[in-house]
């Protein structure tokens, strides 16, 4: 039965979702307020996420839907991005942090990896300028701050990049 | 920046899926990666693990640096754990820079992992008893391999207790030591030997590395230093008089001279004195530090270890109690004039520490007054500075100085001295004293010192100043003993000044919770100086005009209040009557009543020191007051780079029954850090706790008991106790902000 239950989500702005449970409980937020509160039949209003993203959330979820190891798919840290996974994440920076959010908020653990590791390999053979500039941080350091920093870490790190 | 960036647990994630390179450049990025990603790079490993620490590892699997192994297996529930943390840190290995090892059963585990190692740079082993069922030769193959794969980085060795028996090695018994292998690392620069002995090959192979050091630790190492007969040294001994100029002159006419001493010694002498053509022994060491050489006479560590070495910057050297220093010499070597330039052209760091009858203040003004500039410390160990040599450091090197411990001075000078300093010294970097007045801070001139870093000064805010009309007479109790009579007796002479000091606010707290119609103290007598009762608003003025002081020091790595020094002071009873002299007669070193606390307070005034961010370590003298959540939080918010906080407490002798089981007063703390959301990477290390003597209180709770009419004389001493809370509640120092105390660690009853 609860294969063919469908679950009602409202984004930020309102718009309606119509998801079928067990999309719904790849997500462990929504999975956790289903087992207890039981389907009450009203949309479940998500005002951390907009349309747009829960669109991408919801195809992610959907893709992943049968795959039996959803949970522990990431857990090899040096394991290569699947080709369609690599697919989904070639999103402009601002979609991902959203993606990153809502995976965050939403408890979707398999989502948070991927988009995490798609993030560590934007940092990957950056010097820490090079990172400010990918993602448009200040650095907010002192000069002095800075030093002392690169003190900590040893000098020799700069020579291996 | 975005926010999915500002996030520590997504940017943890992140960090899952780097390296520690990449871990490494991340925290150099901004703040907020650098606060989410340095714990993952730079977590100091001591392996003296307990299942919570291993926990911690076992989920964070950080990139450790430094690793630290001691006492492992002492537990047989702990090898299972121990292999697994083996494991998670192979694959960490090669980001290692930091080695030590302790025990060596942790490194025969660590065969698995050391081969890994070999991008150490600073390695630390301590050696193991060569007899005995010990797999010797697989620990110095251990080493062996250790020292080999890590030949062309490491740049600081560390050995201890590499000694056989001081007897001979057994036939046959092989001698090794981690010194012999280090003959080929050419960039070992700094080398330390601890409980160390280093003859014959060994000391060939120290003789050969030496050329290259620039730092060198020396404790307690036999050396095989030949040098001096005994005939002479016996009569130096006797005489303990500075050693005659004959033996002074450091330059090559030294053997020579020596003749005309002890004739019958010269050859010996001349035998064993260090060739003086040879180059000398350490041309590049910067940092000398020598200790407890008991073997070794002054003069031999002087001439074989001080002399030699042109490059100096740092010297600090300890004798053992009995021996004399070699003042003359070392002073002739030191003093720089025209004829003989000084030995050390760059030494401009200098600690001495032996017995006192050995130095004097003497040395101390003639260091001073013949040192290069700029002299950055000098720490000579001996009673008393006198107010001379602080004249001379104040006009030669206050410039300069940037290391001052008036730990060894008189109190009534070093609270004195301790502002001068704070007020002239602009490179002043760290501070020692025993204890600065408040009232003294309150006075002081604007601070030059904006760039301390270490303040290590008990407070004393001593609260009488702000009465002068009051002077308490003999026998008007003190503090804790008579705390019963002080109150009325005291408050009859000082009705007059509490209008004046704002005591109005006193009585409605003031009234004690008992029946008794004892008369609520209108002012705080100052035999109790203010630690068990409320302050009054002077006192709490006086408070936030200390704290204010501290509010533009943004540089102080270490605020402590609580060094050892101050709780000789602490512990000092107050004598009845005298406590407003600063120093008794009878121990002028030793204040005569005990410190009242700058209370840990925010609306006291330690919210002025918000911007303190950089503080890592705190301790604080607490006395009776108790620490608040609020307080404890405030400082974790602000504080973030908080490692260390410790604080010192009184507490009565009958509740040490309660703490003594957890045998510290972490008692106290580890529960607020746990409220806060921070327990771990916060050490309580160092807070410690004082009896009191509390039997007046319950004396003075059972009068009341008794004077209640209550019927059951049989009361528990529970009961009582309840009593003298009540009883001791009412004067406790509280806030005048309206939220109520949470309730006291101690107070709880069992």
């Amino acid at each position: 039965m609860s294969a063919h239950s469908q679950i009602l989500l409202t984004s930020s702005e309102g718009t309606e979702f119509l998801i079928d449970r067990d999309i719904a409980d790849k997500s462990m937020l929504l999975k956790c307020m289903l087992e207890d509160i039981g389907e009450i039949g009203q949309a479940v209003p998500l005002p951390n996420v907009s349309g747009p993203i829960l669109t991408k959330v919801i195809e992610y979820c959907t893709h992943h839907r049968d795959d039996p190891n959803f949970l522990s798919a990431n857990d090899d840290v040096t394991a290569d991005i699947d080709e369609w996974d690599l697919e989904y994440c070639k999103v402009d920076q601002g979609t991902l942090y959203e993606l990153i959010l809502a995976a965050n908020y939403l408890d979707i653990k398999p989502l948070m990896d991927l988009t995490c590791k798609t993030v560590a390999n934007m940092i990957k053979a950056k010097s820490p300028e090079e990172i400010r500039k990918t993602f448009n941080i200040t650095n907010d350091f002192t000069p002095e701050e800075e030093d002392q920093v690169r003190r900590e870490n040893g000098k020799d790190w700069v020579d291996e990049h | 920046m975005t926010l999915a960036l500002e996030l520590p647990e997504i940017l943890y994630r992140i960090g899952y899926y780097l390296d520690a390179n990449q871990v490494l450049a991340c925290s150099l990025v901004c703040r907020t990666f650098y606060n989410a990603y340095s714990p993952l790079v730079w977590k100091d490993l001591h392996f003296s693990l307990t299942k919570d620490q291993l926990k911690q590892i076992r989920e964070k699997t950080p990139l450790a640096r430094k690793i630290s192994f001691r006492h492992l297996f002492e537990g047989d529930e702990l090898e299972r754990d121990t292999l697994e943390l083996v494991s998670i840190l192979q694959g960490r290995s090669p980001w290692l820079r930091s080695l030590t090892i302790h025990q060596h059963e942790s490194v025969q585990q660590f065969s698995s992992f050391g081969p890994g190692c070999n991008r150490v740079e600073t390695m630390s082993i301590e050696g193991i008893p060569l007899k005995g069922d010990f797999g010797d030769q697989t620990y110095w193959k251990s080493c062996k391999a250790l020292l080999r794969q890590n030949r062309p980085d490491l740049r600081s060795l560390s050995l201890q207790n590499w000694k056989v028996e001081w007897d001979k090695p057994l036939p046959g018994q092989p001698v090794w030591n981690p010194i012999l292998a280090c003959t080929q690392h050419l960039n070992l620069t700094s080398l330390s030997l601890v409980r160390c002995k280093i003859r014959g090959k060994h000391l060939k192979a120290f003789w050969t590395i030496s050329a290259r050091l620039e730092a060198l630790e020396l404790d307690d190492v036999d050396m095989d230093l030949t040098w001096i007969p005994s005939s002479f040294l016996k009569d130096k001994d006797k005489d303990k008089a500075p050693v005659p100029a004959t033996n002074s002159s450091h330059n090559s006419t030294t053997s020579s001279s020596t003749s005309s001493t002890h004739s019958n010694s010269a050859p010996v002498t001349k035998r064993a004195l260090p060739p003086p053509d040879l180059p000398p022994r350490f041309p590049k060491l910067q940092t000398l530090s020598i200790r407890s050489l008991l073997r070794h006479h002054p003069l031999s560590q002087f001439y074989w270890l001080v002399l030699p070495c042109p490059s100096l910057r740092t010297l600090n050297w300890m004798f053992d109690n009995h021996r004399y220093f070699a003042t003359k010499p070392f002073m002739d070597a030191f003093e720089d004039t025209l004829a003989s330039p000084t030995a050390w052209p760059h030494l401009d760091s200098i600690t001495i520490k032996g017995h006192s009858n050995w130095i004097s203040d003497e040395i101390h003004l003639q260091i001073l007054t013949t040192a290069r500039q700029p002299l950055k410390r000098l720490d000579i160990l001996h009673h008393n500075i006198q107010p001379k040599s602080f004249e001379v450091l104040q006009a030669r090197h206050f410039a300069t100085i940037q290391t001052i411990d008036l730990t060894h001075t008189l109190l009534d000078h070093a609270s004195k001295w301790a502002i001068v300093v704070l007020e002239s010294c602009p490179s002043l970097e760290r501070i020692q004293a025993k204890v600065i007045r408040g009232q003294d801070i309150i006075k002081s001139r604007p601070w030059a010192c904006q760039g301390l870093r270490e303040w290590i000064i008990a407070i004393d805010m001593d609260f009488d100043y702000l009465y002068p009309d009051v002077i308490p007479t003999a026998g008007g109790g003190s503090g804790t003993v008579n705390s019963a009579n002080a109150p009325t007796s005291a408050s009859e002479t000082t009705t007059p000044s509490a209008t004046a000091g704002g005591g109005g606010e006193e009585e409605e707290e003031g009234t004690p919770s008992n029946t008794t119609p004892a008369e609520p103290p209108i002012f705080p007598p100052p035999t109790t100086n203010g630690p068990k009762r409320r302050l009054t608003k002077l006192e709490r003025q006086a408070c936030r005009s200390v704290y204010k002081r501290f509010s533009t020091l943004t540089r102080l790595r270490e605020f402590n209040m609580l060094h050892s020094h101050s709780m000789n002071y602490l512990s000092t009873p107050g004598i009845p009557g005298q406590h407003l002299s600063f120093s008794s007669p009878s121990h002028p070193s030793h204040p005569s009543h005990r410190m009242i606390s700058l209370p840990l307070r925010l609306h006291l005034g330690l919210a002025y020191l918000a911007r303190l961010d950089r503080l890592e370590k705190f301790c604080f003298w607490n006395g009776y007051t108790q620490v608040r959540h609020k307080e404890i939080q405030w400082i974790l918010e602000h504080w973030k780079g908080l490692k260390q906080i410790c604080g010192g407490f009184s507490i009565p002798n009958r509740k040490m029954q309660t703490v003594h089981k957890e045998s510290s007063w972490s008692v106290v703390f580890t529960p607020l850090l746990k409220d806060a959301g921070k327990v771990g990477g916060i050490s309580t290390e160092g807070s410690r706790y004082l009896r009191y003597d509390d039997s007046a209180e319950v004396l003075e709770a059972e009068t009341i008991a008794a004077a209640t009419g209550e019927e059951e004389e049989e009361e528990s001493v529970a009961a009582v106790t309840t009593k003298a809370k009540s009883v001791r509640s009412g004067g406790t120092c509280e806030d005048d902000d309206t939220e109520s105390e949470p309730e006291d660690e101690y107070e709880r009853e069992p």
